[in-house]
């Protein structure tokens, strides 16, 4: 079968399937109930065998690597999930505490290396405790799961064609082996991968989908590709399906409006670029499967070659949405300032988006919380400032105070978690749990970091530099005045608004003065949280401007600002300058994006860029890649690419409004779409269309 | 704005010029016929050691391009009729000051790019195209030809000059590649597509 047919056939059941854990919980919770036993460290793992021992083994058409949850619950389960233990599992994920989980990427090379055997042995070589005790447990209710599979793949192979029978009982073959012993070769590392990542997504005290990243497979993957490849066990092309076949499986693992990935590219431990036959595949998988994941992250430096920097245009030219660059260099200085060594800097991970934690060794609370700056600022406009020096020092001070309470209530959520959750089987696959004897929600994670997420950046910015025209350069206003035409959401003030909106200088638009206010709030926000200790050993605040949806969230909920923001209109997206507010051009956007040092801010940030088609394709692309490493060179943390259809274009006409940042290709320049006459932009629209 | 304005504006983005090996490009219009601010632009440039091009028809002075010339190092010269007389017919004017304004660049070593736009029904002709060819086989400082098929971006432009606007039929892909291979089995120049 060719590897196109059965990607097609495997992609089409997993655009947008229904995911749902709530057969393993209804065992897992069955188990307690039915043997009156409470959970504790001491019962978890009995629980979760048992689940592992009953819960349905799903292979479906056509694929290779396997593990994956039932779609929906169906007939009797149903029944006692809806009347029964729907109820229990939501009492007991309450008391196991709120707060994040996952968001981060285990150790697959210990996995890999190790199997579950060699992790067995070193727990058996420890004293026997509790926490010993429950993960043991959970290994070994892994691996009779995937002796389960095993026994399925047999069943189903005794009624399928020839070469789906090959097919399954290889895949049976490969399960008895795989995550139990060291991986063998290139398939059982992929399965063994996929599997313990299926495994841990269960998670049956936690109410949320677990988002697990793959970590760098184009470095745990390695030795055993190159193994096979030399040996003629494999070819390019099947382990090029393989990995297609694993990122495929992520949609069955993970749901839509979330995000799992991996990373490729980079520096080893060593500080030696890596780039190879499994860096390229990792990135074709986003063209081969074209689903929402993997969510591919590129590690770029200067080092790196241009080849890779192409496929990567290339494949968001085609439409895909991913690879996002990461300015390697950068994070790898964040994180040794943040007291991470310089081996493990170079082995980090984006934790869905853009959060970076060191894989393998991490407990890490993202987005914890997010504060909208926007709001903030309108509080503090109830009362008249001396001056705009005054104001920002009330600002500053309000900052400083909502992360000093927010620090305290997630250190409380924390601590509350210690002493009612804990993750076993996690805990086995991040250091130094095992090392320590801890589990990884009591703080046996080597980094325990928490990071609090500010959104609307570039609104506080253009909004600060508005009032300081406005109330204090021109004085036309007093605060009060601006105040009351903010609560009146610039009712019968429509042209001052159009005024603060498009007449004063903007974030992104290379104008050193309001640049410099990014500037002053990015550093401040760094600094100030490096007053704060969280609990768990190596724990720091460590701050991010990445926003997921509450830009819009925060938006609606938000009133008119004084940079001419609307009620209810979604707020800055990203930590580049708000949507639509710049005019000068991307290479403007980029040097104002740039002019802050985005090293500290570990967190994330995430920086937007809108291209037509056009652009992106042969000569064209190599002004982009030229745009992209301008921007990575100016210490530029990450960057995603946006590459705009027909459909989108159609959308510019009627809208212009949202889309004033959008950049196409005419002959032989570039302009704003929404500057392009009525006709123009037909014709734009006419060509893209036709474009392959 | 003045040529010392417009310098600032330009030199700001100078880390993009670095890592793209791009530069100062003037077009227009036409560069030759705004010679002293064109001058002014291109002698700033080459003293911030930016690479410097000018997209120009070459109908102008031969003293006004040797000026710019000493200051630009890569020229996108167009050639859009062979013919001379239809030349006349459809631009206005004749070709010969045009080509013999080319050959003087092409003396003088500076790097070309020929922009020859393609219309159908205009000059999609045998004897245009070995006219595109003649002249970039002789003229060595040719690096390659860019054909550009017909679009329709300029209607809106003609209407607005008070001209009705003769429509012209804009070419399919196929049709364009098939003026690429015609093309390229008579001249062994590289062929790109604007």
């Amino acid at each position: 079968m060719k590897r196109s047919e059965r990607i097609e056939i495997l992609r089409s059941g997993a655009v947008a399937p229904e995911i749902t854990y709530d057969e393993f919980r209804l065992h897992f919770y069955t188990y307690f109930e039915e043997n009156g036993i409470a959970i504790t460290q001491d019962t978890y793992g009995d629980g979760y065998k048992y689940a592992c021992a009953h819960v349905t083994p799903v292979i479906g058409e056509e694929e290779l690597i396997v593990g994956r949850p039932l779609t929906v619950l169906e007939g009797e389960q149903a029944k006692l999930w809806t009347e029964k233990y729907e109820a229990i599992f939501d009492a007991a994920a309450e008391k196991a505490g709120i707060g994040q989980d996952s968001h981060m990427s285990m150790d697959y090379e210990l996995l890999l290396r190790a199997g579950i055997r060699g992790i067995i042995q070193k727990i058996d070589s420890k004293e026997q405790t509790p926490f010993y005790n429950s993960c043991r447990k959970c290994l070994e209710g892994v691996l009779i799961l995937a002796d389960r599979y095993a026994e399925h793949a047999k069943c189903l192979a005794a009624a399928a064609c020839d070469r789906r029978k090959r097919e399954l009982l290889r895949i049976a073959e490969i399960c008895e082996r795989v995550p139990f012993e060291p991986a063998g070769s290139f398939y059982e590392a992929v399965q063994s991968v996929h599997f313990l990542t299926h495994c841990l997504s269960f998670a049956p005290l936690r109410a949320y989908y677990q988002q697990y990243q793959l970590g760098h497979p184009d470095r745990y993957l390695l030795p055993y590709y190159e193994k096979d490849l030399k040996e003629g066990k494999i070819t390019r092309e099947e382990a090029r399906l393989l990995l297609d076949c694993l990122g495929v499986q992520i949609n069955r693992r993970v749901p839509r409006g979330l995000s799992s990935g991996y990373m490729v590219g980079g520096r080893d431990q060593k500080g030696n670029t890596v780039c190879n036959d499994l860096t390229v595949m990792g990135l074709q998988v986003i063209g081969d499967i074209r689903l929402v994941y993997p969510a591919v992250g590129l590690c770029y430096h200067r080092d790196m070659p241009d080849d890779i920097l192409h496929l990567a245009c290339d494949l968001l030219a085609s439409g895909c949405s991913h690879p996002a660059i990461f300015n390697d260099d950068i994070i790898t200085e964040g994180l040794i300032e943040y007291g991470v060594p310089e081996a493990d800097a170079h082995n980090y991970i984006h934790s869905t988006c853009v959060e970076i934690t060191p894989v393998g060794a991490s407990n890490v609370w993202v987005a914890s919380p997010y504060t909208n700056l926007a709001q903030l600022l309108l509080d503090l406009l109830n009362c008249e400032y001396d001056s705009f020096e005054d104001l920002l020092a009330a600002v500053r001070k309000k900052l400083g105070t909502v992360i000093e309470e927010n620090f305290n209530t997630y250190s409380a959520m924390r601590r509350y978690r210690a002493e009612h959750c804990i993750n076993p089987l996690l805990s086995c696959f991040v250091d130094d749990c095992l090392e320590l004897g801890v589990d990884i929600e009591q703080g046996g994670a080597r980094y325990n970091w928490i990071m609090p997420s500010f959104v609307g950046m570039g609104n506080l910015a253009d909004a600060l530099y508005a009032i300081k025209t406005v109330v204090f350069d021109t004085g036309e206003v007093n605060m009060a005045q601006l105040k009351k035409m903010l609560d009146e959401n610039f009712e019968g003030n429509e042209p001052f608004r159009l005024r603060l909106l498009h007449k004063i200088p903007k974030y992104g638009n290379d104008h050193d003065e309001v640049d410099a206010l990014v500037k002053e709030f990015t550093a401040f926000l760094v600094e100030e949280c490096k007053k704060y200790t969280p609990i768990h050993q190596n724990a720091r605040l460590v701050p991010s401007v990445f926003c997921w949806i509450k830009h819009e969230l925060f938006g609606s909920q938000t009133g008119a600002t004084p940079d001419g923001r609307k009620a209810g209109f979604p707020l800055g997206d990203g930590s580049g300058p708000c949507q639509g507010r710049e005019k000068n051009g991307p290479t403007a956007s980029i040097l104002s994006s740039t002019k802050w040092s985005h090293k500290g801010m570990i967190g994330g940030v995430a920086v937007n860029m809108k291209f037509s088609k056009k652009h992106m394709k042969q000569d064209s692309a190599q002004k982009i890649t030229a745009l992209i490493k301008t921007y990575i060179a100016r210490g530029g943390f990450q960057m995603q690419i946006n590459v705009v259809d027909g459909e989108t274009l159609k959308r510019a006409k009627e809208q212009p409004e949202d889309y004033r940042d959008l950049v196409v290709r005419i002959g032989g320049y570039s302009d704003y779409f929404v500057h392009l006459s009525s006709n123009m932009q037909d014709e734009v629209i006419l060509r893209t269309e036709h474009e392959v | 704005m003045t040529a010392s304005q417009v310098m600032d504006m330009v030199l700001r983005d100078m880390d993009f010029y670095r890592t793209s090996g791009g530069g100062l490009t003037l077009s227009g219009g036409e560069p030759l016929y705004q010679a002293d601010f064109s001058l002014a632009l291109l002698e700033s440039a080459k003293k911030a050691d930016l690479h410097t091009c000018v997209e120009t028809s070459g109908y102008g002075a031969k003293d006004t391009l040797l000026a710019m010339a000493e200051v630009t190092d890569l020229f996108l010269y167009d050639w859009k009729l062979t013919d001379r007389e239809l030349h006349r017919k459809y631009t206005g004017v004749s070709n010969e000051r045009i080509k013999e304004n080319l050959v003087m660049l092409n003396d003088m070593g500076k790097d070309i790019i020929l922009r020859c736009p393609i219309i159908p029904g205009v000059n999609d002709t045998q004897e245009h195209f070995q006219g595109i060819a003649d002249l970039s086989e002789d003229l060595t400082h040719i690096g390659h030809i860019e054909l550009e098929p017909y679009h329709g971006l300029g209607v809106d432009k003609s209407a607005r000059l008070g001209q009705t606007g003769i429509l012209y039929q804009q070419p399919s892909i196929k049709t364009v590649d098939v003026w690429q291979k015609k093309l390229s089995t008579l001249t062994l120049k590289e062929i790109k597509i604007g």
